[in-house]
C-alpha cells in the first residue's frame, strides 16, 4: 500500500478535527471493569510530551519538544525539560516547574547522578540543578555524535537497567559516532546502547528494529522492546541480537506478535494496587489506533509467548496520542498523551497546518477496588531502610531505591551484605531479592563472587539466567569465568542455556566456543544436588525437555560468528577439537560460515561423520564458501555415497554453487561417467546438467543423445536440455533450435525456447511471438514471460518481434501481469503488448473535483462491509500480497491500523496509481547480474555477502553482491490499472474498507485467537471424483489429486460461505477447508468453539470429531490438522472458529 | 621501524607530492579568510564552547576573517562519520563539505581517533591524510594540521592501574600519530600546531581545573586553555592569558559566535536529512527549501560578531 500527501488536498480533514478540550477527550476513553482514568496534567502547563521518567521523590519529569518535526529558520530552538508534582497526593499535578530550556527535540530523559540525562538532538546532556532553584544550571554535554536523519529516530527512550547501567535507544536512519576515551562507538540503525557514566564505557546491546520507543526489564532483568514502526508487538531482546532491519545482519530474531500493530513505550507492571491478573503484564501504546495495550508474556521455552488482552485504554479520539507509560509512585498508571491528529513526518507534511505543537497531556489510570499505595519516602531512609526496600511490593520502589543506593556509594554495601544474608530463605520470591542485591553490587563496579555464585546455582532458574548474565559484565575478574558458565551452558532450563551462550561470547578464550556448543546437547544432567526432595519431585528429569529452539539457536549461532576470531586460529592449530563431538563442530563451521572452515567440513563429509540432519547444512557452507579443490572432493563422494538422495543433494548444491559462483571441480569428473547411466532417473538429468555447467566434452555426446532421443523420459530430456543449454557450442545450439521450433507447444519446446533465451535472444523472441500466437491456454506461457522478463536482451528483441503482430488478449493481459509482478518499468514492452494483444490499462489521475466528488462518495454511501467482499475479490488478489494484522501476503505492507492513519485522499490516489508515491521500503529493487540476469523484488535484507530479495510471489530470492552489475529502484509491485476491474461504487467500498481497517472496532483485528489462515481444496473434477469414490473423509487423509491454496478469514475472523470454493461432489454442493494448529508440547487438552456447526462436518488429524459450540480436543505435539467438509446447502453462517489458548505452546497461523 | 620522517618522504615521492614548492609556514591570517575547521569532536563541540573561535576573531578584530566549523563526530581522514546512508560515500561528502564552504584556510585536526588502531595502521593513516590533503588543495588554500592531543587520566573507580596503562599505551600511538602528522606538515609546506607539547609544559600538580572531562573531551576551561595556545601561534604579540575573557564585550563576542554555528550547523547538517535530502526526499523533499533560509541568518550574525570583535579587541 501506498501512502503520500498531496498538498493541495492536506486541509481536507481539517473538520475532522476536535476541540482540544481534555474532558472531551476522556469521554471517549473505554477502560476495562473497574478502572479509571483522571487528567493528571495537561495543557497549557505541558505541551508535547515525549519521554517521563519520575524521580526518586516521585516527581515526573518530561521532556517535550514544540520545535518537532524541523526547527524553522528564524527560530530559537527553545524545547524543554518539565517537572510535575503531586504534592497533595490527589493524583492531579500540582505545578509545573520549567527544569530546562533552549534545547532542540529532547527526546529522552533519566534521572540521576544529582540532574538528569537528556537526549538532545545529536548529543546526550546531563543537567544539573546546583544551587537548588528548580531550574538547571549546569549543562554537560556526556556524549555526543548520534545521527540526526530522522527528528523521530534520534537518540531516545532512556532507561536505567537492572545493573543500573543507562540503556538508550536510536532508530533506524540513524548513524551514530561516539567518542569515548577508550575509542570511537559507531552505530548504523537501530540498537540499544548501553553506557555506564562514570567509566565512560559504551558499548551496543542490540542491533536493529524499526523504531523502537520501548524498552523495560522484568523482575530477572529479562530485556524486552516494542517497535513504533514494526509490526511485531513484544520483543523478546536476547543480548547482543539483531532484530528486524539490522544493519548488515544476516539473521535477525522476530518479536512474538507478529502481525501487531506499531507499538510505543513499554513498561512491565505490577504492585498493590493492581488486580491479581495484571501482576507484570506489559503495556504499551497503539498511538495510531488510539489505545493502550496490555500483553501477557509468559515463558516458553529459551523464549517467551505474548498473548494481547484487553486494552487498558480504547478510544476512537482522533488526537488521543498514547506513547510513553509509567508506574507512579502511587502504584497508578501514568501515560503521556502527545496529543495531535497529525503523527510523524516523513508521510505528512513538516508545516501541515493540522500538526499540533501546543497540546498534551498525562491520563492517570487507577483500579477503582483497590486502594492506592502510599508513596515511599525513600529520599530520607538509613541505608537499612532503604535496601529493605528492594523487596517492596512495587516495582517502583524497588527501582528507585536501588538507584537510590547506588547514587549513595560504596558505603551501603555492608547494609546490602547484612540484608541478603537475613532476608528468609522459604519466603516466594527468595533468589529474585539475592539478585537485587548483587545488581547493586554490579551498579557500584564491585564484585562479589560469593553471592554471584549462589545465585548461578539456586534452584529459580530466573536468578541462573540473570546471574549467568553478570557473569559475562564480570569475566575479567572472576577468578574461572568458564567454570561458572559451564554447567549453565547445560542447564535445565533452556534460557539458562541461552543467558550462559551469550555470557560465553565474552570471553575470548578458545574454549569458551566449546562449552557454548555443549547447549546443543539435548540430555538433562542429573538433577542437582542443591535441590530439597520436594524441589527434586517438582522438577522431575523430562518435564522440561531442552529443545534448541528458534532463541537458543540464534544464541548459539551468535555466539559462534562473535567468538570466530578467537576459535578459528586455536581450530586451525589443533588447540580445540570440541571432544571429537561432530554436531558441535559442524554447527560452530556452518554458522560462522568462512572458507577457511570448508577443508575442515569437507574432510567430515568424506570421513561420513556428518550427521544426516545436518548434511544439508555443511553442504550448504562448503558450496558458498569453497574452491574447485573442495568441489572435487565432493563430487568424488558420490562414488560413495550410500542413497539417491544424498548423491542428489551434493550434485544439486554443485549446480547451485555454479550457478551463483562459476565455480567448477577440478579434475577430470570421473564420478560423471557412473553417474550418466545409473539407475536413477533423478541422478541421470542431475549429472548431464553437470557435465553441461563444467563443460565436460568428454560426456557430451552421451548428453546430446539423450536430448535427441523422443523416447526419452520427460525428466531426463528435461536434464539433457539444459545441460546442453549451459554447454553451449554450435551443436548444442542448434538442437535446441530445431526443438524449439517443432511448434506443438509441448513443455519440451517451452523449455528449449527459454534455455534458448541467453545464448540465441533472436531465435528465443521469434519462437516466443509464435506460442504467443498459437497458445491455446495463456497461463502456459508465465513461466517463458518470466524468464524473458529476467533478461534485458530479451525483452528488447521480444518487443521489436513483436512490433505489427498480432497476440490473443489473453496471452497480452498474463504477459502484462507477470510484468507488472516483476516490479520493473518498461514502457516500450508494455506498449507492445498492448499493441498486439488490443488492451489497454494504466494509472489514472483524477482533477480535484473528481477527487472531492469520490471522498464525498465515500463519505456518503461507502460500504466497509461490501469493500471487504471486493477486497477479498480472487481477480485482484489484495490479499496475495497485503495481509491485515499478520493474515495475509508479506509482500506489501500490513495493512492493520491502515485507517487510522491514512486520509481518503491518499487510499484513493495509491489505487489509482500506486506508483506516484510509494510507501518507504516497498519501492522494488531491481537488480542486474554479472551475468546478464535480472531479479526484482522488495528488499528484504541486505548483509556484507548477499542481498534478499521478496518477489511479488512471496518468494525469497538471494543474490550474492559480488555478482551484482547494476542496481536500480523499481516501481511499486501493486499493480497499477488494478482498478480496471472494479466498477466505481465498488472502488468507493474498497476505500471506505480500508478507511475503517483500524479505526471501527467491527475491522480492527481481534487478539483473541481465532482462526485466520485457512486452505481451501480446489474444486479440480479430480478432486470432486476422488472424493466421491472414497467419501469426504479423504479431505482430512490427504490425496495426491488434492491443491490447496491458502485463504484467509474477514477482518473479523469470519469466513465468508459464500466466497468458499465449491464443487460437485456426486451432486451435493460442498467445500473443503482445513486450518493448522502448532503445538509445542507433547500433548495437550484444549477447547475449539464454533460460531455455529450446522453443515459442518469435521476431522482432527485425519480422525473424525464431534462438533458442538464447544469441542473439547487433544492436540498432539507439533502440527494438528482440523480439516472440515462445508455444505453449502445446509449453512447459512458464516464460519469463525476461536481457539481456547492461554497456554503459549499453542499456536495458531496469524 | 620506519621513522616517521622516512615513511612521509616514501609517501610524498609515491604521491608524487615532493615537487610541491613547501611555502613558508607563515601561521596567520589574512583579510577575508575563509577558515574552516574540520574534525571530529573536539573540533565538533568548540562550536558550542567558542573560545577558539573567539579569541582567533579577537586577535584579528581588523581583517574580515569568517570561521565555518565542519567538525563530525567521531571522524576520520576517512570521513568514516560522514556517510550516513551510503557509509562509501563518507569521504567524498567530506570533500564536498569542505568545497561547499570554499575556504582559504583550513584547520585541520585528525589523528586522534585513528591513533587507537596502533602503530600498525600508522602508514595507511599518513597515506591517507595525505590523500585528503592532495584532495582539498585549491589554489591559494592553506592548510594548518593540529596535532592530536594526549589523553589525560581517566578517573574510574575500579581498577585505575588498568586505565592507567591504556592512557598510557594510548598515548605513545598518539604521540607516534602526532610526530606523523607534524613530518607530514612540514614536508607538505603546512602549518602545525602542537596540542602535545601544551599537555606537557602544562604539570599536573598546577592544574586548578581539568583540561577534560573523562580524559577525552574538553572542558570550557580546557577550551580556553587550548584555544589561548592556539591562538598565540597567529598571534604571538599578544598574551591571551591577560585576556579577561569574562568580560562584557568578549562574553557577548563569544555568545554571538555560538549563535552563528549554530545557525550554520542548521545549514550544513540539518535534522531530517532522510527527507531532506536522501532516499525519502520525494516524500518530503520540498521541506529541503527552507535550509538556505539559514544563509542571512548566518551573514547577519556574522556582520555583527564582526562589530562586537572590534569593539572588543579596543576594550
Amino acid at each position: 500500500m501506498i501512502l503520500f500527501c498531496s498538498s493541495a488536498n492536506a486541509q481536507r480533514d481539517l473538520k475532522d478535527i476536535p476541540p482540544p478540550d481534555p474532558e472531551l477527550e476522556r469521554e471517549t476513553f473505554v477502560l476495562p471493569e473497574g478502572f479509571e482514568v483522571n487528567l493528571f496534567a495537561a495543557d497549557p502547563q505541558i505541551a508535547k510530551p515525549i519521554q517521563m521518567n519520575f524521580d526518586p521523590q516521585g516527581r515526573l519529569w518530561v521532556v517535550s519538544s514544540h520545535t518537532y518535526p524541523q526547527i524553522l529558520p528564524g527560530d530559537e530552538a527553545n524545547d524543554r525539560v518539565l517537572i510535575l508534582e503531586d504534592t497533595d497526593g490527589d493524583g492531579v499535578s500540582d505545578g509545573t516547574t520549567v527544569f530546562a530550556d533552549g534545547l532542540l527535540i529532547p527526546t529522552g530523559i533519566e534521572l540521576g547522578d544529582g540532574g538528569a540525562y537528556v537526549a538532545a538532538s545529536t548529543e546526550m546532556l546531563h543537567l544539573k540543578d546546583t544551587n537548588g532553584d528548580g531550574r538547571a544550571d549546569t549543562r554537560r554535554i556526556v556524549l555526543s555524535g548520534f545521527g540526526t536523519e530522522d527528528t523521530h529516530h534520534i537518540l531516545h527512550t532512556f532507561r536505567w537497567g537492572p545493573e543500573q547501567l543507562l540503556y538508550m535507544k536510536q532508530s533506524i536512519y540513524i548513524h551514530s559516532h561516539v567518542e569515548t576515551p577508550w575509542g570511537v562507538e559507531r552505530l548504523n540503525a537501530g540498537g540499544t546502547w548501553r553506557f555506564r557514566p562514570e567509566n565512560w564505557k559504551l558499548s551496543v546491546f542490540d542491533r536493529g528494529l524499526v523504531n523502537s520507543w520501548g524498552l523495560d526489564f522484568d523482575d530477572y532483568g529479562t530485556t524486552f522492546a516494542t517497535d513504533g514502526a514494526g509490526g511485531e508487538g513484544i520483543n523478546y531482546i536476547v543480548p547482543g541480537a539483531s532484530y528486524l532491519t539490522a544493519y548488515g545482519a544476516p539473521r535477525i530474531l522476530h518479536g512474538l506478535n507478529p502481525g501487531s500493530p506499531k507499538h510505543c513505550g513499554l513498561e512491565i507492571v505490577d504492585g498493590r494496587h493492581l488486580p491479581d491478573d495484571w501482576q507484570g503484564s506489559m503495556l504499551t501504546n497503539d498511538f495510531r489506533g488510539h489505545r493502550v495495550c496490555r500483553f501477557v508474556v509468559t515463558e516458553d521455552g529459551s523464549g517467551y509467548y505474548s498473548q494481547e488482552q484487553q486494552e487498558v485504554i480504547k478510544s476512537d479520539h482522533v488526537a488521543f496520542r498514547p506513547i510513553d507509560i509509567k508506574m507512579g509512585p502511587d502504584g497508578a498508571i501514568y501515560i503521556a498523551d502527545w496529543y495531535n491528529p497529525i503523527i510523524q513526518h516523513g508521510e505528512v507534511d513538516f508545516r501541515d497546518p493540522r500538526r499540533d505543537h501546543t497540546h498534551g497531556r498525562i491520563w492517570r489510570v487507577t483500579y477503582k477496588w483497590n486502594p492506592l499505595v502510599e508513596r515511599p519516602q525513600l529520599v530520607d531512609m538509613s541505608n537499612d531502610e532503604l535496601v529493605a526496600q528492594l523487596a517492596a511490593p512495587e516495582r517502583w520502589t524497588r527501582r528507585q531505591a536501588k538507584r537510590l543506593l547506588k547514587e549513595r556509594g560504596t558505603d551501603v554495601l555492608p547494609a546490602v551484605k547484612r540484608w541478603a544474608r537475613n532476608l528468609d530463605n522459604s519466603a516466594p520470591g527468595y533468589h529474585q531479592r539475592r539478585l537485587e542485591a548483587l545488581w547493586v553490587y554490579q551498579s557500584l563496579d564491585v564484585v562479589e563472587p560469593e553471592l554471584l555464585e549462589s545465585l548461578l546455582t539456586c534452584v529459580d532458574h530466573n536468578a541462573r539466567a540473570a546471574a549467568s548474565r553478570v557473569v559475562g559484565d564480570w569475566h575479567k575478574r572472576l577468578d574461572a569465568p568458564l567454570d561458572l558458565l559451564a554447567p549453565r551452558a547445560t542447564d535445565e532450563h533452556p534460557r539458562v542455556r541461552l543467558e550462559a551462550v551469550r555470557a560465553l561470547a565474552t570471553i575470548p578464550d578458545p574454549h569458551a566456543i566449546e562449552i557454548a556448543m555443549t547447549a546443543l546437547d539435548p540430555d538433562v544432567p542429573p538433577l542437582s544436588a542443591f535441590m530439597t526432595a520436594e524441589e527434586r519431585q517438582l522438577n522431575k528429569p523430562g518435564e522440561l525437555p531442552v529443545q534448541v529452539d528458534q532463541w537458543l539457536d540464534y544464541a548459539l549461532w551468535l555466539t559462534c560468528r562473535d567468538l570466530e576470531p578467537v576459535w578459528e586460529p586455536a581450530l586451525l592449530a589443533g588447540e580445540i577439537d570440541f571432544g571429537s563431538n561432530v554436531r558441535h563442530l559442524t554447527y560452530v563451521l556452518k554458522s560462522a560460515g568462512s572458507a577457511k572452515t570448508v577443508p575442515v567440513l569437507t574432510r567430515l563429509l568424506s570421513e561420513g561423520r556428518v550427521p544426516d540432519d545436518q548434511r544439508q547444512d555443511v553442504l550448504d557452507v562448503v558450496t558458498e564458501y569453497g574452491g574447485p579443490q573442495e568441489f572435487r572432493e565432493l563430487l568424488e563422494l558420490t562414488s560413495s555415497a550410500d542413497s539417491v538422495e544424498v548423491t542428489a543433494s551434493i550434485l544439486e548444491s554443485l549446480l547451485r554453487a555454479h550457478r551463483r559462483r562459476k565455480v567448477v571441480p577440478e579434475g577430470d569428473h570421473q564420478s560423471l561417467d557412473r553417474l550418466l547411466t545409473t539407475e536413477n532417473a533423478r541422478l541421470r538429468s542431475l549429472a548431464m546438467q553437470c557435465v553441461g555447467a563444467w563443460h565436460v566434452e568428454r560426456l557430451w555426446p552421451q548428453v546430446k543423445g539423450v536430448a535427441e532421443q523422443v523416447d526419452s523420459t520427460p525428466q531426463e530430456r528435461n536434464g539433457a536440455l539444459q545441460g546442453a543449454a549451459s554447454y553451449g557450442g554450435e551443436e548444442a545450439i542448434n538442437l535446441l533450435r530445431s526443438l524449439a521450433k517443432q511448434d506443438d507447444e509441448s513443455a519440451l519446446q517451452l523449455q528449449a525456447i527459454r534455455l534458448l533465451l541467453p545464448i540465441d535472444v533472436t531465435t528465443a523472441a521469434q519462437q516466443t511471438v509464435t506460442v504467443m500466437q498459437q497458445a491455446k491456454d495463456a497461463e502456459r506461457l508465465v513461466s517463458l514471460i518470466e524468464d524473458v522478463l529476467r533478461q534485458k536482451p530479451a525483452i528488447e528483441q521480444l518487443t521489436g518481434v513483436l512490433n505489427g503482430q498480432t497476440i490473443p488478449a489473453d496471452v497480452a493481459v498474463v504477459a502484462l501481469r507477470a510484468l507488472r509482478s516483476s516490479g520493473q518499468q518498461l514502457p516500450e514492452f508494455s506498449a507492445a503488448l498492448q499493441q498486439a494483444g488490443g488492451v489497454t490499462t494504466g494509472p489514472k489521475q483524477l482533477s480535484p473535483e473528481e477527487m472531492e466528488a469520490m471522498i464525498d462518495d465515500v463519505l456518503s454511501h461507502g460500504d466497509p462491509a461490501a469493500g471487504e467482499h471486493v477486497f477479498r475479490r480472487q481477480d485482484l488478489n489484495c490479499i496475495k500480497c497485503h495481509a491485515i494484522g499478520g493474515a495475509g501476503g508479506k509482500v506489501g505492507p500490513d495493512l492493520v491500523s491502515l485507517g487510522a492513519t491514512a486520509q481518503l485522499d491518499y487510499l484513493i490516489n495509491a489505487l489509482l496509481d500506486p506508483n506516484k508515491q510509494i510507501k518507504e521500503n516497498y519501492h522494488t529493487q531491481v537488480i542486474v547480474t554479472n551475468d546478464g540476469q535480472t531479479y526484482s523484488g522488495i528488499l528484504v535484507r541486505e548483509s556484507d555477502r548477499d542481498v534478499l530479495l521478496r518477489d511479488a510471489e512471496g518468494r525469497e530470492i538471494s543474490v550474492p553482491l559480488d555478482s551484482i552489475d547494476e542496481r536500480v529502484q523499481g516501481v511499486s509491485l501493486m499493480p497499477a490499472g488494478l482498478t480496471d476491474k472494479l466498477t466505481r461504487s465498488e472502488l468507493v467500498d474498497m476505500v471506505a474498507f480500508l478507511k475503517a481497517l483500524g479505526r471501527l472496532p467491527e475491522y480492527t483485528v481481534n487478539q483473541t485467537p481465532i482462526v485466520r489462515q485457512w486452505e481451501m481444496l480446489q474444486p479440480t473434477e479430480e478432486a470432486a471424483f476422488r472424493l466421491r469414490r472414497v467419501g469426504d473423509h479423504l479431505a482430512a487423509e490427504g490425496d495426491p489429486a488434492f491443491q490447496w491454496s491458502p485463504d484467509y478469514g474477514r477482518v473479523d475472523g469470519t469466513l465468508p460461505l459464500d466466497q468458499l470454493p465449491v464443487m460437485n461432489v456426486g451432486g451435493r454442493q460442498m467445500s473443503f477447508v482445513r486450518f493448522r494448529v502448532t503445538v509445542d508440547q507433547p500433548q495437550l487438552a484444549t477447547t475449539l468453539s464454533f460460531n455455529q456447526t450446522r453443515g459442518l462436518t469435521g476431522w482432527l488429524n485425519g480422525k473424525p470429531v464431534a462438533l458442538a459450540e464447544v469441542v473439547p480436543v487433544e492436540l498432539e505435539s507439533g502440527e494438528n490438522w482440523l480439516t472440515l467438509a462445508v455444505s453449502a446447502v445446509a449453512r447459512a453462517n458464516d464460519l469463525k472458529i476461536t481457539l481456547d489458548t492461554t497456554t503459549p505452546e499453542v499456536r495458531l497461523a496469524p | 621501524m620506519i621513522s616517521p620522517r622516512v615513511l612521509i618522504l616514501l609517501l610524498l615521492t609515491v604521491f608524487g607530492r615532493l615537487s610541491f614548492a613547501a611555502e613558508a609556514n607563515d601561521l596567520e591570517f589574512r583579510d577575508g579568510d575563509r577558515v574552516v575547521l574540520l574534525g571530529g569532536t573536539i573540533i565538533e563541540r568548540e562550536q558550542q564552547f567558542g573560545h577558539w573561535e573567539t579569541l582567533l576573531t579577537i586577535a584579528h578584530a581588523d581583517k574580515h576573517i569568517t570561521f565555518r566549523n565542519l567538525g563530525w563526530s567521531g571522524d576520520t581522514v576517512w570521513g568514516e562519520s560522514r556517510g550516513m546512508f551510503e557509509p562509501h560515500l563518507g569521504y567524498q561528502r567530506l570533500i564536498e563539505e569542505v568545497t561547499a564552504a570554499n575556504p582559504t584556510v583550513v584547520l585541520v585536526d585528525y589523528g586522534s581517533n585513528e591513533a587507537f588502531a596502533g602503530e600498525e595502521r600508522l602508514v595507511e593513516f599518513v597515506a591517507q591524510y595525505v590523500k585528503l590533503l592532495d584532495d582539498l588543495a585549491a589554489d591559494g588554500r592553506r592548510f594548518i594540521l593540529l596535532s592530536p592531543m594526549h589523553l589525560e587520566p581517566i578517573r574510574v573507580p575500579y581498577d585505575p592501574d588498568a586505565a592507567a596503562d591504556f592512557v598510557e599505551r594510548t598515548n605513545a600511538n598518539i604521540a607516534l600519530y602526532s610526530k606523523a602528522i607534524e613530518t607530514l606538515a612540514l614536508d607538505g609546506g603546512h602549518g602545525f600546531v602542537d596540542l602535545l607539547s601544551l599537555q606537557s609544559d602544562w604539570e599536573q600538580p598546577q592544574r586548578k581545573f581539568d583540561l577534560t572531562f573523562n580524559g577525552l573531551t574538553l572542558t570550557d576551561q580546557g577550551y580556553l586553555l587550548t584555544g589561548r595556545w592556539l591562538a598565540s601561534f597567529f598571534s604571538p604579540a599578544i598574551n591571551f592569558d591577560e585576556l579577561d575573557v569574562d568580560s562584557p564585550s568578549i562574553t557577548q563576542l563569544r555568545e554571538a559566535i555560538v549563535a552563528k554555528n549554530e545557525l550554520f550547523f542548521h545549514r550544513w547538517r540539518p535534522q531530517n536529512f532522510t527527507y531532506l535530502y536522501s532516499f525519502r526526499k520525494h516524500e518530503q523533499g520540498n521541506n529541503a527549501v527552507e535550509i538556505p533560509q539559514f544563509d542571512p541568518l548566518v551573514e547577519q550574525k556574522e556582520r555583527e560578531i564582526h562589530k562586537l570583535a572590534r569593539a572588543a579587541s579596543e576594550n
